[in-house]
């Protein structure tokens, strides 16, 4: 009774979390099936420390704060440079999943968009790419991204803000080919 | 504050405050500030488009889902998690017995509250049964003390002590990284033929330790407990908390052969130079 109850508890406070695991496990390796495996094992290994009296609001940055380690373990492994050319490499051909990429109305332009975008974000260095799909895809604030991170807050607005300039060079180069989706963005209001 | 449309340094100041305000993460004053050098610089003006843009980009792409069998997937791994573990006590199966229940379990807690907490024990007794479960897997394996130590510290955030090759006849064989009791630890494991210890290695913050109740090697403290058919050594050295865990029938081997060749507690680079 006692562990199907702690089953229960940490499943109403985890699966809610589990499309945004998988999001930033698969970009921060560029492998769905990996990012599979480091989900499974992010969730075992937050359920073995779990407690049902946990603090609803901390779980979602400490998940999120096992996969980045079990991430950046895997690819200290691995070898970081080789990962990061990797993702850049799947991520310029990789769109099926998006389905950003599957809808009919959708312009030539703003396939192309994302497509830069995935590949500006995958060419990131890990420590910056951790912040951005954070803060910028999964919209964590920059306290929790900071926790999940285990880095200070002045740490996360500095990455950010580097990530955010290498982001914008990438895009630059795509300007030819975005222009039209560019030209929406920029028109658009601040509020 | 005020700030001049074309004074270069404001912008320069204000730059990474854009984002910040561009992300809703700014405070008020910073974001009137913002607010305020908006209005009269176009340049900044360009720059919080351009951001506001590829945060509107970006967080299109949270629309993809995880697989569909993910959960399940998951839920299976927990469940087996739990089958691993002993069975714990058995409920009476007459009402008449719930009164007495009630009193019985208000004095166990009255009891455990005075015993030294077992957290350490528990937590790494339970992982050592579910590591055994999953067949000895290693993150790393290694038959030498400097690579174990080596992989190790690029991993975790504290200073790795020497790991020792052997602990008597027991040899090292890998290092695996855990998350027990909120925190990263490894968990290096020693084995001489079908028989495994593992001793975790963990930073001591926040946790509430056993007693020591026993001196080896000469002056070591050590707490040495039982529980759940495993023996547990438990010390600290400097700020870290070490955890010998073997079956009983192992233990008081591995413990006399510990004794005689604790860890020191050294930087690597001052043990293995350059």
């Amino acid at each position: 009774m006692h562990d199907t109850g702690k089953r229960r508890r940490f499943e109403v406070l985890a699966r809610p979390e589990l499309d945004a695991l998988f999001r930033t496990a698969r970009r921060m390796t560029g492998d769905a099936g990996l990012a599979q495996d480091l989900v499974q094992d992010t969730c075992l290994k937050a359920y073995r420390a779990f407690s049902p009296d946990d603090e609803p609001r901390q779980v979602r940055p400490w998940l999120f704060r096992i996969l980045i380690n079990g991430v950046i373990d895997h690819a200290r492994h691995r070898g970081r440079e080789a990962l990061v050319t990797r993702n850049a490499e799947l991520i310029s051909a990789f769109q099926v999943d998006l389905e950003l990429h599957s809808r009919p109305d959708r312009a030539l332009a703003s396939r192309e968009t994302g497509r830069a975008i995935e590949a500006a974000l995958a060419a990131l260095p890990i420590d910056l790419r951790a912040v951005a799909i954070l803060v910028l895809v999964e919209e964590a604030s920059y306290a929790d991204t900071a926790t999940a991170l285990a880095i200070t807050d002045d740490l996360v607005r500095s990455r950010l803000s580097r990530a955010r300039d290498l982001l914008r060079q990438r895009l630059v180069e795509h300007d030819d080919r975005v222009a039209p989706q560019a030209v929406q963005h920029l028109n658009r209001g601040l509020e | 504050m005020t700030m001049q449309a074309t004074d270069t340094t404001a912008c320069d100041k204000l730059r990474m405050v854009i984002g910040a305000f561009v992300d809703g993460e700014a405070d008020e004053v910073d974001a009137n500030d913002v607010r305020t050098h908006l209005r009269t610089c176009a340049s900044c003006r360009a720059l919080a488009h351009e951001l506001s843009a590829i945060n509107q980009s970006l967080s299109a792409l949270s629309e993809e889902r995880a697989p569909e069998h993910l959960w399940p997937g998951i839920a299976a791994r927990l469940e087996q998690a739990d089958v691993t573990k002993p069975a714990r006590r058995v409920r009476p199966s007459w009402r008449m017995a719930a009164t007495a229940c009630a009193i019985l379990i208000a004095a166990f807690a009255i009891v455990v509250s005075m015993l030294p907490s077992r957290d350490v024990v528990q937590a790494s007794v339970e992982d050592f049964i579910t590591y055994r479960a999953k067949g000895w897997t290693v993150d790393s394996t290694a038959h030498d003390g400097r690579t174990v130590t080596e992989w190790a510290q690029a991993r975790v955030p504290f200073a790795v002590p020497v790991v020792r090759d052997r602990i008597g006849v027991f040899e090292v064989g890998g290092v695996r990284l855990c998350w027990l009791l909120e925190r990263r630890l490894l968990g290096v494991t020693y084995a001489t033929g079908d028989d495994r210890a593992v001793l975790y290695i963990m930073e001591a913050g926040g946790l509430s330790l056993p007693q020591p109740n026993r001196v080896l090697g000469g002056n070591r403290q050590v707490a040495v407990e039982q529980h759940k058919g495993h023996g547990v050594a438990v010390w600290t050295e400097n700020d870290l908390v070490f955890v010998l865990v073997a079956a009983e029938a192992v233990f008081d081997r591995i413990l006399e052969l510990a004794a005689q060749s604790m860890p020191r507690h050294a930087r690597l680079a001052v043990q293995y130079p350059g």
